[in-house]
């Protein structure tokens, strides 16, 4: 695999890796659920290079499912915790 | 000779036990749900990385998706008790300033506590210690390509889940069966909370993404049998269009027949043993289909068995068994759909 | 130097760590999530130990377990959350080892 893939994918994973920090700081409870949706676009982006780079199509297909059902969480976060608590 | 996935490799596994540790620490119940999605995905790239599509595509509709939902919900639920219950809840630092939190009630016996520590420190060791003396190599990989060819499919995970070791499978979906079974005879489902159709954004959302993900589930289904994919993985998408649906409370899915469900909980399985006790009946060994026809009878239960799958996960996020038909009947003290919904509201 | 080997270790540290909350922590749901942490750790271990080393193939069947346990796994969780909600709305109870729910901390040891 190209080193620019690779190191592409590496710095998107400490992007991942920072995002942490403001999951669990983070003042109130959007700004984690938006943290983790984050997550879920790095990971897609790094599922897609490493296709490119590994020439796996497979991964394609994980990062699509990634993709959909990301989604899933975010809504039952806005319906089932932003919706009914004042946090 | 270290490159850039080598920090990868690091970075990533490091990472996971780092999660894990905030995640059960952290007071905030909430975020600990959050880091748990979180988990899911870096799960799912662990998996790439270990060179595992199956169980990358599993743990990202499942990991990143089923369970987030799940969970959250749950909270939700535990949530709209009382008062008191939803501070302990989210056990909040500053909420409970007058009450002893349990954590550190619980710190009050140090000598059973050290007694844990040590024996799980020994546990692991002896874990590690195992795993230092397994041999590299060996395993099942060419035992399974040997035979590959007479599978019926191309996918080696596929073969071994529904030809090799197809007993696996149908136990799996017997369990799946009865988690679902145990749930139904728990509860009525009392899931809408909110009466009103769903806003514009929502609806469309909906509208955009539970047709792509039952075509992609069936993709799933489909390609399985060359290539990563499979029952379990359309299943869980499948059932993810379900959750959505179940979430955006979508009139649709209220009026779904009740009959209806039950068999869709059943073909699955039904369909599984029947072949089954053909296949022994017709002289041969449990599951070992005639050697020609293979392809297309796993293709069949695998079909089944993913709209079975994502049926029984939908069903088990309801997290009970559907309303009486006629709505009006049980106007009582648990009324069913929207009767409990309209308490609900009144009391909030 | 094989870095896929430091994944057996990740495996293991969440396993002791799922362990360790399984134990520790009173809130059921906080325990449930330990669970689904020890099962994690165990796929961990069981994938890692499947990889091919060079030569040697995949060996696919640890792949099989573990997409059955993760199905499993989902299944169990989806279970123990129903039954956590049911026992707190009879019992109105938020904690497993909670007395009554007015008592002090103090005199709820059981």
């Amino acid at each position: 695999m190209s080193w620019q893939y690779s190191s592409a994918a590496l710095f998107l994973l400490l992007a991942i890796v920072a995002g942490l920090g403001r999951i669990l700081r983070g003042p109130t409870a959007a700004d984690s659920m938006l943290a983790a949706q984050l997550f879920g676009t790095c990971g897609v982006a790094i599922l897609l290079l490493l296709a490119r780079g590994l020439e796996w199509e497979v991964l394609q297909d994980i990062a699509l499912v990634f993709a959909l059902l990301a989604a899933l969480a975010a809504v039952a976060f806005a319906l089932r915790t932003w919706g009914g608590t004042e946090r | 000779m270290m490159d850039a996935m080598g920090i990868f490799d690091m970075v990533l596994a490091l990472a996971l036990p780092w999660l894990g540790w905030r995640l059960l620490a952290s007071p905030d119940l909430f975020r600990a749900m959050v880091l748990f999605i979180s988990l899911g995905l870096l799960m799912a790239l662990t998996w790439v990385r270990l060179q595992a599509p199956d169980v990358a595509l599993a743990e990202a509709a499942i990991g990143a998706g089923l369970t987030g939902a799940l969970f959250l919900s749950a909270l939700r639920r535990l949530e709209r008790l009382s008062e008191a219950e939803r501070r302990l809840a989210f056990a909040g630092k500053r909420e409970e300033e007058d009450e002893i939190p349990p954590e550190r009630h619980r710190r009050a016996k140090p000598v059973a506590y050290g007694l844990a520590l040590l024996l799980l420190a020994v546990f692991v060791l002896l874990l590690a210690w195992s795993l230092a003396q397994t041999p590299a190599g060996g395993g099942l990989g060419p035992a399974v390509g040997e035979q590959l060819g007479q599978s019926g499919v191309r996918s080696e995970v596929t073969a071994v889940l529904l030809n090799f070791r197809g007993y696996d499978t149908l136990l799996e979906v017997m369990v799946l069966f009865l988690a679902a079974l145990g749930v139904w005879s728990l509860t009525r489902v009392r899931l809408p909370l909110q009466d009103e159709e769903p806003g514009p954004v929502l609806a469309t959302l909906v509208r955009l993404l539970a047709p792509l993900m039952i075509m992609v589930a069936g993709y799933l289904v489909w390609i399985g049998g060359s290539r990563a994919g499979g029952a379990f993985q359309g299943g869980a998408v499948l059932a993810a269009a379900g959750v959505l649906l179940l979430l955006a409370n979508v009139t649709v899915v209220r009026q779904i027949p009740a009959a209806l469900l039950r068999w869709g909980l059943a073909l699955g399985p039904l369909l599984f043993l029947l072949t089954a006790v053909v296949c022994v009946a017709a002289g041969g060994n449990l599951l070992e289909y005639p050697p020609q026809r293979a392809g297309a009878w796993i293709l069949l239960i695998e079909s089944a068995s993913a709209v079975s799958i994502g049926v029984t996960l939908a069903a088990l996020y309801a997290g009970g068994r559907p309303p009486e038909p006629p709505a009006q009947d049980r106007g009582g003290e648990q009324g069913p759909g929207r009767d409990a919904d309209a308490d609900a509201g009144g009391r909030q | 130097m094989n870095t896929l080997l430091f994944y057996d270790f990740s495996g293991l540290a969440l396993l002791a760590i799922g362990l360790h909350g399984l134990i520790r922590s009173s809130h059921p749901l906080r325990k449930i999530l330990a669970a689904n942490l020890m099962t994690s750790g165990v796929f961990l271990i069981m994938i890692s130990g499947a990889r091919g080393t060079g030569q040697t193939m995949i060996d696919p069947v640890p792949h099989a377990m573990v997409l059955t346990g993760i199905v499993v796994s989902v299944s169990t969780t989806a279970v123990a959350l129903v039954l956590v909600c049911l026992v707190q709305e009879t019992t109105n109870r938020a904690l497993l080892w909670q007395k009554r729910k007015r008592e002090k901390w103090g005199r709820t040891d059981g």
